[in-house]
């Protein structure tokens, strides 16, 4: 019978594996993927290791939910320490992959150490085996996974695959998932290379039953109905999140030049509804479970880029490639897109990085012999050709593929200042100098300064559900602004229990922090009804910090401090260009994180977890550990 | 006797697969796509997917190699049927099927293929994008159902048998 499914370990220097059941209160503790893949790492690397190193231990999990009926609960979380932080590092993803994983009876996979020779793990049902992968070992993401599916016979096995840029250790590399699927921050795709390890593929029939099968099944069929109806969503299948290009940019919130602009003049023409209008869009697609299919698939039928096909584009690769580098033309940035998942690069730290070299060039600190094509902004041919440099680490790209952070260290002349990134990680398309609790959210993200961990949309109070909600959540209509610096820290931490939660279930967060027809409650009935276990709205947001606190403390535990809750040096020092007055200043940062700290219970100087916060979530043991008793 | 097909709109399936986890469900009590009688075919690379299930052919091969005669035209909605009791899973019909609509549930040792849940299929409730209709007024358009058809088994073909 498989209902969670066991932890699969695979040892890639002897090519050993075993498996182990979840430890019994893990299940309910942590639910699944994103709190499990946590404490899998807690208990798994040692403080201090490298990214690359063999001991640096590779984690990918799928959620309790993944493989049921349950709405869009295909994603997968992929945990390890970065190279680009030199931290505690969680990734998530789409596609199919995740499904497979858990019909094949696992929900976790820890990959220890590194193999001599390219190889990929090849999973279906009983048989885990370490395949030879040399002969695709340089190839590109679509190619190596047709190769793939090849040697197993069958179309139907999903691949999590690196490009040449996970092999040649760029540290914000990718991980696809199912070809088109980027779970892309935090160079983990170059853990996998460092272990030499080029995919994992998974197919299973062993079917998932839930404790209580009817009443699971009832309740999941219930919420689907509910969500086309939800605010949001129909867009989300119309447009994709390309449909947000025009209303960011006309909110004046559209990052553009490395930040030193909100809003670009055309926004229609790097737009969702474009893509439909002007016949890029092929196909909606669909992750696992999913009624709301935002993803996109494009091709381009004429002109220079013909036969063009690609996964996507999503908003925040318009907004980093369009918006960041200033670049124009859809085309050239579907062309930047379909490299960038070939490659399997980040789209959003490449926006970000190339960016910033494009300030550094235009403020002359950049070597005059470059060559063709020159960096300035809104050249495509230069965005394009740097792309694949940094997939390939040649020429410039050798410099650009450390990360801005590192690579603005390297140059030094201030360009640190235009660095938009925080703890190594390029922010995100928000600009959170007029975005209050988006900047509190981006501050204390354990992965640095992006949207992919609080969310708080509802910020903007752009609908009434979002008003309702921030209602809810601060007591008053009124704090649905993002101009406000009050009652951020409620936000954030509703928004952060919310979103750990819709992760460890392997939900996406379309259902649940950007619209919201799966609410806590109906999280916890969900697992009550999958578990046989009953399971309350406060046992769920309890789950949530749990894991907001473990994820502190494995940060701690790496030399985090509350120094590193901050933002870049341009949202801190520089006012946005769109709104007068407003940027993310030391001192307004300081009184958000105060009250964030103690809101979570956190000790206000240091900004670590008190004993008895963590005792309060069964979480004594982590704290002795750390030296908190 | 009231003739009943599915049609099967490949421009709108997303292969979210939903229609794999309500099939399973409904025959199984478990989510299970090797249990499915409805399989999503992709061509992952181009994002295509499409619903594949029992065509219900005029001179049904799957009916043809079966040696114990364990598949039958029923009258209700002239479909091909299976007689269970009569099935001894030796898996001769999932090779004759040449849209792979013919399964074996390894398990309990008999074969299994959609049959239009009785007139009321399960995976219609379930697909948000609309990609599967029950017809029973027959106007569809010959022109779509082939290329439907096409679709379908050129994806049959490329895949390994």
């Amino acid at each position: 019978m498989n209902r969670v499914g066991q932890i699969l370990h695979v040892e890639l220097d002897s090519g050993r594996s075993w498996r182990e059941p979840i430890p019994e209160d893990w299940v309910l503790d942590y639910l699944g993927s994103r709190g499990i893949n946590a404490r899998l790492l807690w208990d798994q690397l040692a403080p201090d290791t490298d990214a690359y190193s063999p001991e640096n231990p590779l984690i990918l999990g799928a959620g309790l939910l993944t493989g049921t009926h349950a709405p869009s609960s295909g994603r997968i979380t992929i945990t390890s320490k970065s190279p680009a932080t030199g931290r505690y590092f969680k990734t998530s993803g789409g596609g199919q992959w995740g499904a497979q994983l858990r019909y094949a009876g696992y929900s976790s996979i820890v990959v220890h150490g590194r193999s001599e020779e390219p190889v990929y793990l090849y999973i279906e049902d009983d048989i885990v085996e370490l395949r030879p992968a040399g002969h695709i070992w340089g190839k590109d993401v679509p190619t190596a996974d047709a190769q793939l599916k090849a040697e197993a016979g069958r179309r139907s096995v999903q691949t999590v695959c690196i490009g040449p840029a996970g092999e040649n250790l760029v540290r914000f590399a990718s991980v696809m998932c199912s070809v088109h699927h980027a779970a892309g921050r935090g160079g983990l795709g170059a853990v996998m290379g460092s272990k030499r390890l080029k995919a994992i593929v998974a197919s299973g029939t062993r079917g998932i039953e839930p404790a209580q099968p009817r009443e699971f099944h009832e309740l999941v069929s219930e919420i689907r109905d509910s969500i086309p109806g939800a605010s949001g969503v129909e867009r989300y299948y119309r447009v994709g999140t390309a449909g947000s290009v025009i209303p960011v940019s006309e909110m004046g919130a559209f990052p553009s030049r490395n930040f030193t602009r909100g809003r670009i003049e055309n926004p229609y023409a790097l737009s969702g509804q474009r893509l439909i209008e002007d016949g890029y869009l092929k196909r909606r697609v669909a992750c696992f479970s999913c009624p709301i299919s935002c993803h996109r698939y494009t091709e381009v039928d004429e002109g220079r880029y013909a036969g063009l096909q690609t996964g996507g584009p999503e908003y925040e690769t318009l907004a980093a490639i369009g918006g960041l580098c200033g670049l124009d033309d859809l085309e050239d940035i579907l062309k930047a897109n379909e490299l960038c998942n070939s490659l399997g690069l980040d789209t959003i730290s490449v926006g970000s990085v190339v960016g910033w070299f494009m300030e550094c060039y235009q403020r002359g600190i950049v070597e005059e012999d470059l060559g063709e094509p020159v960096p300035t902004w809104g050249n495509a041919e230069a965005v394009i050709a740097l792309v694949e440099q940094i997939a390939h680490r040649r020429g410039s790209g050798d410099l650009l593929a450390e990360g801005s952070a590192r690579a603005s260290q390297a140059i030094g002349q201030d360009s640190y200042q235009w660095a938009v990134q925080a703890r190594g990680l390029e922010q995100s398309s928000v600009d959170t100098r007029a975005s209050k609790a988006y900047a509190l959210a981006f501050a204390v993200n354990p992965r640095g300064p992006d949207h992919l961990h609080a969310q708080p949309m509802a910020e903007m109070g752009r609908h009434t559900a979002a008003i309702e909600l921030i209602e809810k959540i601060t007591g008053d209509a009124k704090y649905a602004t993002p101009r406000s610096v009050e009652k951020r820290a409620e936000i954030v931490r509703w928004h952060e229990d919310v979103f750990a939660v819709t992760d460890s279930l392997g939900l996406c967060a379309f259902v649940s922090t950007s619209a919201y027809p799966v609410t806590p409650e109906l999280m916890g009935r969900m697992v009550s009804a999958f578990t046989g276990e009953d399971i309350s709205e406060e046992h769920v947001m309890q789950v949530g910090r749990r894991t907001i606190n473990l994820e502190r403390c494995l940060n701690l535990r790496e030399g985090l401090t509350s120094a590193d809750d901050k933002l870049p040096w341009r949202m801190m020092n520089e006012e946005s260009p769109e709104h007068a007055g407003f940027s993310n200043s030391a001192a307004e940062l300081e009184v958000m994180l105060y009250e964030y700290y103690a809101l979570h219970g956190w000790d206000t100087a240091t900004g670590k977890p008190t004993a008895a916060t963590l005792r309060e979530l069964e979480l004594g043991d982590i704290g002795a550990e750390l030296g908190i008793t | 006797m009231k003739k009943t097909r599915m049609e099967i709109s490949v421009d709108r399936c997303t292969g979210c697969r939903s229609c794999e986890t309500a099939c399973s469900f409904l025959y199984t009590g478990t989510y299970n796509p090797a249990l499915s009688r409805v399989r999503v075919l992709s061509e992952q690379a181009i994002c295509l997917s499409a619903p594949s299930l029992c065509m219900h052919c005029d001179d049904a091969p799957c009916a043809a190699a079966c040696p114990e005669d364990a598949l039958y035209r029923e009258q209700e909605r002239d479909t091909v049927a299976l007689k269970e009791a009569d099935c001894v899973g030796c898996g001769l019909c999932v090779e004759a099927c040449p849209y792979g609509a013919m399964h074996l549930d390894e398990g309990r040792g008999v074969a299994f293929k959609c049959e239009l849940c009785g007139g009321d299929p399960e995976c219609i409730k379930v697909c948000a994008p609309g990609a599967l209709r029950l017809v029973t007024d027959f106007q569809i358009d010959p022109a779509r159902q082939n290329a439907v058809m096409k679709a379908v088994q050129k994806q049959l073909v490329a895949n390994d048998r």
